[in-house]
């Protein structure tokens, strides 16, 4: 008997989420530039994923047979070549995959710190919440461009360097706005209602605080997508992120650099497509912080 | 006011400590025994041992912290280059003006410009206007510096050339105004793509800001009284407006100076940031740790200086918690 009733109610909970999403989805769709920055990121996320199969050229092969110049857009080079006679827009496809790897890596291991860090912070209090407190607001007073500027300059600099001192880098903000839920959600029935059933702390922060507080915690995650894109295209720039021979936007930016008067293509589609993929992130996340937000219509 | 200041600048304290521990484990972390850039390969092993002695290294970590600490408040003593052997302070300090001029021009600019457009736009709310200038915001937002950069050299300077791609041109002997000129042509490039992301944050704030106080009781008191649009708007709504800008201001140094850090790079602008980008080329650690040292200060007092203007400006920050 019991058991029919918890699973009619988790149904009734099932169709409560379903009209959530549907009602989401209508006030997001409304939103043509998020429509649109969807439709991009999929297609990004899928250049990424089967990128073997869709660049023409291997991204790494030479080709000496152009004698060291880089050959403009043509139909056998989309996007040209660089000096080394290297197909630039199959090096583009393959970059595709390191933007968004640090993307979501990156943003991926300080929303998981942020998380949780803000999520006892704000639920269990006293000390515990002024320690976390104040080492998030020495994080954030920290100047972390110049921070990271040093590391990859001191370490063999590495995709997996680059995720990880962005990632190490990035919790505080994720941290203060989960706080900032916790504390909200703490009050409400529900978590009495858990409490007074006899929920541990840990129990009560994983099941009913965490899930509750995600709808900002994505946006906030979608936009930092963006910005640790631009990072890590930054510091591959200045030679401090992912290293040649392995193609990113940033290092194709680096060596165009020096082919600026006589090959002005080498630099004009790797910055395009960093832009693109920026804006698309950023007006997501907007279209996605409308559409979460109940205030709105 | 004097108890605000004293305390904020008590608050920074820890804060500096941090970062300067920071700089010194991540100088210790790079590879390689300091003294070898120094000694001679040849030198007997008793010698290299008095060297390391004399240098402190045989002293266990947070004592040559201590040591490095009290050296560098009290005497500015950094440590010297270890590609010329120069002390790292003085390399830094000649550095600095060329950096603040190029910020200090990107600032002044941008404020120019962002304020008759955020006003424009708040006073307009979605027009056509107010959309495109959103739109320009986030394309500006998105924009990578360093390949606007890029393509503003390829398109001005070499396309057509119309200002120098890269240097700061510093005439010799030469009458003040003609050096005047060459240094504001050579600056205009580089302080135009430091201008384009600050002008879209900035636009935006002032434009959501102004909304913002327009909404308030004491707005439309004004507007009751009878007062002009022009008296309402300046006097009313905008200075109360401008109290969180000034935050955003200071918060936006960081940001500039890392854009700085960029920009000198590509346009060869003799500043701190191309100093830290030719130590990263040279893995000059003393040098780079010292002017990321020097820049993370000048963040974290830029940031006090705002706090204290903002007090000095809004008494209810001031006399918060008195009451």
């Amino acid at each position: 008997m019991k058991r029919h009733a918890a699973s009619s109610e988790k149904k009734l909970w099932e169709k409560h989420m379903n009209e959530n999403f549907l009602l989401m989805w209508k006030k997001f769709k409304k939103n043509k530039m998020a429509l649109i920055s969807l439709i991009l990121i999929s297609g990004f996320i899928l250049t990424a994923i089967f990128a073997s199969y869709i660049a023409p050229y291997n991204p790494d092969e030479q080709n000496a047979a152009y004698g060291g110049e880089p050959q403009p857009p043509s139909a056998k080079h989309l996007f040209g070549t660089d000096n080394y006679g290297r197909d630039l827009f199959s090096r583009a496809i393959f970059g595709t995959r390191i933007s968004l790897l640090v993307g979501f890596g990156s943003v991926g291991i300080y929303m998981i710190i942020g998380i949780i860090l803000g999520a006892l912070s704000g639920y269990t209090g006293g000390l515990t919440d002024a320690l976390i407190m104040r080492l998030s607001d020495i994080m954030l007073s920290i100047p972390v461009f110049f921070f990271i500027i040093a590391l990859q300059a001191i370490f063999t600099p590495s995709v997996w360097n680059v995720i990880l001192v962005i990632g190490l880098t990035g919790w505080a903000a994720p941290t203060r706005l989960m706080r900032a839920q916790a504390l909200s959600l703490k009050e409400a029935l529900f978590v009495e209602a858990a409490k007074s059933y006899g929920g541990k702390t840990l129990y009560i922060i994983f099941k009913h605080i965490m899930p509750n507080a995600l709808s900002p915690m994505i946006v906030m995650a979608t936009l930092g997508i963006a910005s640790a894109i631009l990072m890590e295209s930054t510091l591959s720039f200045l030679g401090l992120g992912i290293q040649e021979p392995q193609a990113s936007w940033g290092n194709m930016l680096m060596r165009a650099q020096e082919y600026m008067s006589s090959a002005p293509w080498m630099a004009l589609y790797p910055g395009i497509l960093i832009m693109t993929t920026v804006i698309a992130f950023n007006f997501f996340g907007d279209g996605l912080r409308d559409a979460l937000d109940p205030k709105t219509s | 006011m004097l108890v605000y200041f004293l305390k904020r600048l008590a608050g920074a304290i820890p804060l500096i400590l941090i970062i300067t521990a920071l700089t010194f484990v991540i100088v210790r972390l790079a590879p390689g025994d300091p003294t070898k850039m120094f000694i001679s390969p040849n030198t007997p092993p008793e010698d290299r041992e008095i060297i390391r002695r004399n240098l402190g290294l045989d002293k266990p970590l947070h004592i040559q912290y201590f040591i490095w600490l009290k050296n560098f408040i009290l005497k500015g003593d950094l440590g010297y280059s270890l590609v010329n052997g120069r002390p790292v302070l003085d390399s830094i300090l000649e550095r600095i003006p060329a950096t603040l001029i190029l910020m200090g021009a990107s600032y002044l600019l941008s404020v120019i410009i962002a304020f008759p457009l955020g006003i424009f736009s708040a006073l307009k709310p979605y027009s056509f206007f107010d959309y495109f200038l959103t739109f320009f915001s986030f394309v500006g937002l998105s924009m990578p510096p360093f390949w606007l950069a890029l393509m503003v050299i390829w398109l001005f300077s070499l396309k057509f050339p119309i200002f120098p791609p890269m240097g700061m041109g510093i005439l010799v002997d030469a009458p003040f105004w003609d050096s005047v000129v060459d240094l504001t042509w050579h600056l205009a490039l580089p302080a135009f793509v430091l201008t384009i992301r600050n002008l879209a944050a900035w636009t935006r704030y002032i434009r959501s800001s102004l909304i913002e106080v327009s909404g308030q009781n004491y707005i439309r008191t004004a507007w009751s009284k009878g007062l002009g649009e022009y008296s309402v708007l300046t006097v009313h709504a905008l200075r109360n407006a401008l109290i969180p800008f000034i935050t955003v201001l200071a918060l936006s140094i960081p940001e500039i100076l890392a854009g700085a850090f960029i920009v000198e790079q590509i346009f060869a602008w003799p500043g701190m940031g191309r100093l830290g980008m030719e130590a990263v080329f040279h893995r000059d650690y003393t040098i780079l740790m010292g002017d990321i040292l020097i820049s993370s200060l000048l963040v974290v007092f830029s940031n006090i200086a705002a706090d204290i203007l903002c007090a000095y400006i809004d008494p209810r920050i001031r006399l918060q918690g008195k009451s």
